[in-house]
């Protein structure tokens, strides 16, 4: 496999920038003690033996074994090297949410945006509390806010309207 | 010249020591005359001395008895003189009671009438004060009247006008401060409805971010965050890759 498409296999199940340097710094580990120390086990055993969460043992051992047979001792560094740089190239939104969610949440997120917006785009997610009522994002160096005060602003005229019938109704009351 | 009764008493016993003490003196005179005799004259005049003794001594008494019916005249007219002084001074005394009882009468019969006329033109006069006065008192009261009820009509008139006036001036001027208040009042509600219209939405999204930051569940908050994807996407804020 080339370059674009061990790329590929990665972002089928990876969908926040945090977890595709985390896996890449997995694979890295994971051959590094394969070509280069008598350890000779598993993708599952050593994620395993790192604690890693569900998610990542999950996407990590979904990746079929011709992705894995694409590393040598002589390409590593080299594929290492390239999958890191495509992070440069690689669409990013830098999601802003008022909660610190859980990674299958996160993953649901990356699936939505992989669903509606695109098949290759990776989320960097911060935790920003004032974003409450929704969230807000950096898409191409944009940023864009749907958390309250957009929704807030875009009903004005009716939530004034609204005040303006409570305060009427509490006059003639 | 008329005496009383005691001055003609008084005279006579003065009358009757005077003549005693003459008639005493003459028998001391007499007495002196016989001791000087014997040295003088001798022993022979002692009969002339006897004789004339005897007679000095009859007139003497004789003088004597003349003296006391002259003395006893003289007490019985002065009796008599008082007695009639005394009549007459009774007399003149009733008479004198008489008259001043005339007098009286005719003084008090006088002075009443007198009196009676005085009181007469006394009324008389208050009388005709009283209706002098009561004419005055009567015109006066009219002048008064009719002086008082133009002044009363005048200051009706004045107070009618100066009431109206401050009561058209009050009623300006409060309406003037009221216009202002409300005109303040407007003011100030739309400084404040401004004030509210432009910061209701920062004030409710503050509100809603404080309440809502705390109060919202983790579902609640993907829930809503999905829903601001979908109005991302809605809006094409999500569209394109660059």
């Amino acid at each position: 496999m080339n370059e674009q498409e061990l790329l590929s296999i990665i972002l089928q199940n990876t969908y926040t920038k945090a977890d595709y340097l985390r896996r890449l710094s997995l694979l890295r580990e994971y051959f590094e003690e394969k070509f280069f120390s008598i350890n000779n086990q598993t993708m599952t055993d050593f994620l395993t033996s790192q604690n890693s969460s569900e998610e990542d043992l999950a996407a990590m051992s979904s990746w079929n074994p011709s992705f894995y047979n694409s590393f040598s001792r002589n390409n590593l560094y080299h594929l290492l090297d390239s999958l890191t740089k495509y992070i440069k190239e690689i669409p990013i939104i830098t999601l802003y949410i008022p909660i610190d969610t859980s990674d299958s949440d996160k993953y649901a997120l990356g699936k939505w945006f992989r669903t509606s917006v695109a098949t290759d785009i990776l989320l960097d997610i911060r935790i920003d509390e004032k974003k409450v009522g929704g969230l807000a994002f950096i898409k191409s160096s944009r940023f864009f806010d749907y958390s309250l005060p957009y929704f807030i602003s875009k009903n004005r005229n009716n939530i004034l309207k609204m005040i303006d019938n409570f305060a009427y109704a509490s006059k003639r009351s | 010249m008329n005496f009383d009764s005691q001055t003609i008493l008084l005279f006579t016993i003065f009358l009757n020591a005077f003549f005693s003490c003459i008639l005493l003196f003459l028998l001391m005179h007499t007495s002196g005359a016989k001791n000087e005799s014997p040295q003088s004259v001798g022993l022979g005049n002692d009969a002339l001395y006897s004789q004339t003794k005897q007679k000095s001594l009859g007139i003497l008494s004789e003088a004597i008895k003349k003296a006391n019916k002259i003395l006893a005249n003289a007490e019985l007219r002065g009796i008599k003189l008082f007695a009639k002084e005394k009549l007459d001074s009774e007399k003149l005394d009733v008479e004198y009671h008489l008259q001043i009882k005339e007098l009286e009468e005719h003084l008090s019969k006088s002075f009443s009438d007198h009196i009676a006329e005085s009181e007469k033109k006394y009324q008389d006069f208050l009388n005709y004060i009283q209706k002098t006065l009561e004419e005055h008192i009567q015109k006066d009261q009219t002048a008064l009247e009719a002086r008082a009820t133009t002044f009363i009509t005048h200051s009706q008139e004045v107070l009618d006008t100066s009431v109206a006036t401050i009561q058209s001036e009050v009623k300006n001027q409060l309406d003037r401060e009221i216009a202002l208040a409300k005109g303040e009042i407007q003011e100030y509600k739309k400084r404040r409805l401004k004030i509210l219209d432009d910061n209701i939405v920062e004030i409710l999204e503050k509100t809603l971010t404080i309440a809502l930051g705390k109060s919202l569940s983790l579902a609640d908050q993907s829930e809503l965050i999905y829903k601001a994807l979908e109005e991302a996407k809605k809006e094409h804020a999500l569209a394109g890759n660059e």
